[in-house]
């Protein structure tokens, strides 16, 4: 028990302070907006290509739809690390990314099970900005030095929820959240080593802060009134994400020859449209698993300091995915214990440069193997082509990949007397 | 169960090791960068042509001048006040003490390493003993004034050389110098004041602050005991300091002119309003061009130009903590003046920076650079530019 404890205590630790490390460059596309926004926080999600909007929640907690807590049975921790790899492709040269990334934790605790009352906490990543971009000067009349357009950063959410249970077997939950990040725009003006020239940057300082809410309903499960008897545990779900205006502080740095100065910073608003999910899901024949989701967050009004941007087009996804479980499993068999799962996604991206708008396509695989009676460990894979070379564009292939760890605890039992 | 965890671990440890296999950045995404991002290098060459100079005397002391110099010439005259030292061997401190040692001889070396002037006209000049204390740190031309010493000229025999001058001092002086190092009775040695009496050459010497090469002046004593022995002392400054008189050399608004010992400064004024605000400069040189058939320099030339911020031109109040250097090329002196210019872009106010000599309590040059008033505008002062702006 002892063994068991200190390794998730290791793994927590290691997973937690894992810092983003080793990033440089990335998509330049997420130098509008508020960069890449985060819609699947785990490995199950990731690798059913969905965020399953319609899903109760059973070996993971996800904060997507926070009525799927309602079916919360045990205390749950859910930790992940996600990696993305992405090569740049401009048509005439390419160039390969990756980052490693804490992907978030959360954990819940059920109250009243008959009630559908369940707590839930959590830190997530909301959105992430990182790319790098160097240009050799060309003017023959200085020496030879580069300009360098740099962006890194991110924004998180820390979130409080709660669940319950309607009638009817709706389930409805709400979530109170904070967003608080800082994003970086820098452009460097440098030389080589030793040259007389002095470097110069510019770092614009962006620092958000803000609330937010989500509010999710999954329906009873309607597949009674069906008459296909294979199909069972059919349920529709919708969740509503609203954010506040984030109050943003603005500050350039500029930083030259005689060390940093900073301008004064203004206060701004950064308006952040509201994101709608819809999702539909179904058993077949008890041990597969089928669902599809949509997502639609309109772009096209998000504005920073009241200027909407001319770069972003409302995003929509659709994806659909599938997972198999052998509901038979024997406790004591590991391998027939493993979740297997697939998915598709199309992304209609909120970026739209250049007169075109981006759009991603990726496929995804995944498993969830058993650590415990109540204890899995998912991984997520995904694979998939965002953009296009026409018009001066990049396209792009990712790969990504993500762990997540799902502790299921027995805490707070009450004892019968 | 435990090999998943280690699994778990390791598939981490993996993912941070492929992590590690990153590209370095290029320039891919580059027509995508918003033009609010950009930032472009450029240059600007100014020379403005705004009356900006406004010489004036400085007050400094030379008590801490690694040379001394001695001599009238054109409009400024420089005395110089030294005492000389030396340890005694006890062979002959002993008879000393009994008055048994007789100054046979005695005589000054001072070695020239600075003139200027006519080259043919031979320094002249007396030497008197000083029966006052001094202290050379805060010793100026007013304090002369104060000073108490006999009218006599002790020196004699002067003999001249392209390297060296030589002169007797008057035995019975040098005696009691000697005496004094062991009968407190005696008045203590104070040195000697070294007055100019001719006109059109200066020439320095080493001064106790700076003695390189055994040329430092000497006071060279020969003393006998009857029936014993004849023996040289050799004594070398303890305390030595020159000081410094005269007027304002004759000026132009197309020249700026500074001069070493009077401390003449000047005040200079560039109008750098075309910089964009908020650049961050790169490099800038500024230089001056030197006006030779004005200037008049000695056996060394000055080499540097110091550069002081002004936080105040009005008071003449400057930063000690900016100092700039331009360092002379040929006719040009110039140098980088990033730090003080990129103050004024970041906000500070532009009141100029303040000029002058950097030998100016060694030597007695006069500069003369061109203002921004010259008339061929190739020869005003410059300031290349190389700075960094970012779109807006």
């Amino acid at each position: 028990m002892m063994n068991k404890i200190t390794y998730k205590l290791l793994i927590i630790f290691w997973l937690t302070f894992l810092p983003n490390i080793y990033a440089s460059g990335g998509s330049i596309y997420t130098r509008y907006g508020v960069g890449n926004i985060f819609y699947s926080y785990s490995a199950r999600r990731m690798g059913l290509g969905s965020i399953g909007t319609s899903l109760l929640g059973t070996g993971d907690l996800s904060p997507v739809n926070p009525a799927s807590w309602s079916n919360l049975k045990v205390t749950r921790l859910s930790i992940g690390v996600g990696y993305n790899g992405i090569n740049l492709n401009d048509g005439k040269t390419s160039a390969f990314y990756s980052t490693t990334d804490f992907s978030g934790f959360s954990i819940g605790f059920p109250v009243d099970k008959d009630l559908g009352i369940s707590f839930v906490m959590g830190l997530l990543p909301f959105s992430t900005v990182e790319y790098e971009v160097d240009v050799n000067s060309t003017d023959n009349n200085l020496p030879a030095g580069k300009y360098t357009y740099n962006g890194n950063g991110s924004i998180n959410k820390v979130y409080l929820g709660a669940s319950y249970k309607l009638p009817l077997n709706f389930q409805f939950g709400a979530t109170f959240e904070y967003y608080t990040g800082d994003i970086k725009y820098s452009s460097t003006a440098s030389f080589k080593e030793f040259s007389p020239f002095a470097n110069a940057k510019y770092i614009e300082n962006l620092q958000y802060r803000g609330f937010g809410t989500t509010l999710g309903l999954i329906s009873g499960n309607i597949s009674k009134g069906l008459s296909i008897k294979k199909i069972t545990n059919l349920r529709l779900g919708i969740s509503l994400n609203l954010i506040s205006s984030l109050r943003t502080d603005s500050s350039l740095i500029t930083i030259n020859k005689l060390g940093q100065l900073n301008s004064l910073s203004t206060l701004l608003n950064t308006n952040i449209p509201y994101k709608l999910s819809f999702g539909a899901s179904f058993n077949w024949d008890t041990d597969y698993l089928f669902l599809m989701d949509y997502i639609y967050q309109p772009w096209s009004k998000y504005d920073f300091n009241g200027i909407s941007s001319n770069n972003l087009r409302n995003l929509s996804v659709v994806s659909f995915g599938f997972e198999y479980k052998n509901s038979e499993a024997r406790y004591t068999n590991f391998w027939e214990q493993i979740k297997y799962r697939g998915g598709l996604s199309f992304k209609q991206t909120q970026y739209y440069i250049n007169g075109k708008g981006i759009d991603e396509y990726s496929v995804h695989a995944g498993i969830t193997a058993p650590l415990g009676p109540r204890s899995n460990i998912d991984v997520g894979l995904a694979y998939g082509i965002k953009g296009t070379n026409d018009l001066n564009l990049i396209k792009e292939n990712f790969v990504k990949a993500n762990i997540s760890l799902n502790f299921g605890e027995l805490w707070f039992i009450r004892q019968e007397r | 169960m435990r090999k998943l965890y280690i699994l778990s671990v390791l598939f981490i440890t993996a993912l941070l090791l492929i992590t590690a296999c990153n590209d370095d950045p290029t320039s891919i995404g580059e027509s995508l960068i918003p033009n609010s991002d950009k930032v472009n290098v450029d240059s600007l060459t100014i020379t403005s042509s705004k009356a900006s100079v406004n010489s004036f005397i400085e007050t400094i002391k030379k008590g801490t001048s690694p040379r001394l110099l001695l001599g009238k010439y054109k409009n400024i005259e420089s005395r110089m006040l030294v005492k000389f030292f030396s340890l005694i061997p006890d062979s002959v401190l002993t008879p000393l003490k009994e008055n048994q040692i007789d100054v046979v001889d005695s005589w000054v070396e001072l070695y020239p390493e600075y003139s200027i002037g006519d080259s043919s006209n031979q320094l002249q000049f007396s030497v008197k003993h000083i029966n006052s204390g001094w202290i050379a740190k805060n010793f100026v031309w007013d304090s002369l004034q104060m000073l108490n010493y006999d009218q006599n000229d002790i020196a004699s025999q002067f003999v001249y050389t392209d390297s060296l001058i030589t002169f007797n001092v008057n035995t019975d002086v040098v005696k009691e110098w000697l005496r004094s190092r062991v009968d407190d009775s005696l008045p203590e040695n104070n040195g000697l004041l070294f007055t100019p009496l001719n006109e059109g050459r200066v020439l320095g010497f080493q001064s106790v602050a700076f003695v390189v090469n055994d040329k430092a002046p000497k006071l060279k004593i020969v003393v006998h005991k009857q029936g014993a022995f004849t023996d040289t002392i050799t004594a070398i400054p303890s305390r030595s300091v020159h000081v410094m008189d005269g007027t304002k050399p004759e000026e132009t608004p197309q020249n700026i002119t500074l001069q070493d010992g009077l401390a003449l400064h000047s005040k200079f004024w560039i109008d750098v309003t075309k910089i964009p605000q908020n650049s961050a400069v790169n490099k800038s040189i500024l230089t001056f061009n030197i006006n030779v058939s004005a200037s008049d320099e000695g056996s060394i030339k000055t080499d540097t130009l110091g550069l002081f911020f002004y936080k105040d031109s009005t008071a003449n109040v400057v930063d000690s903590a900016s100092k700039v250097l331009l360092i002379r090329e040929g006719d040009q002196f110039s140098g980088d003046f990033t730090r003080i210019l990129q103050r004024w872009i970041d906000g500070d106010n532009n009141q100029g920076v303040r000029i002058y000599l950097t030998d100016e309590r060694r030597a007695l040059n006069k500069v003369v650079l061109y203002s921004n008033s010259a008339s061929n505008i190739a020869k005003k002062p410059k300031l290349t530019v190389y700075y960094t702006e970012k779109n807006k």
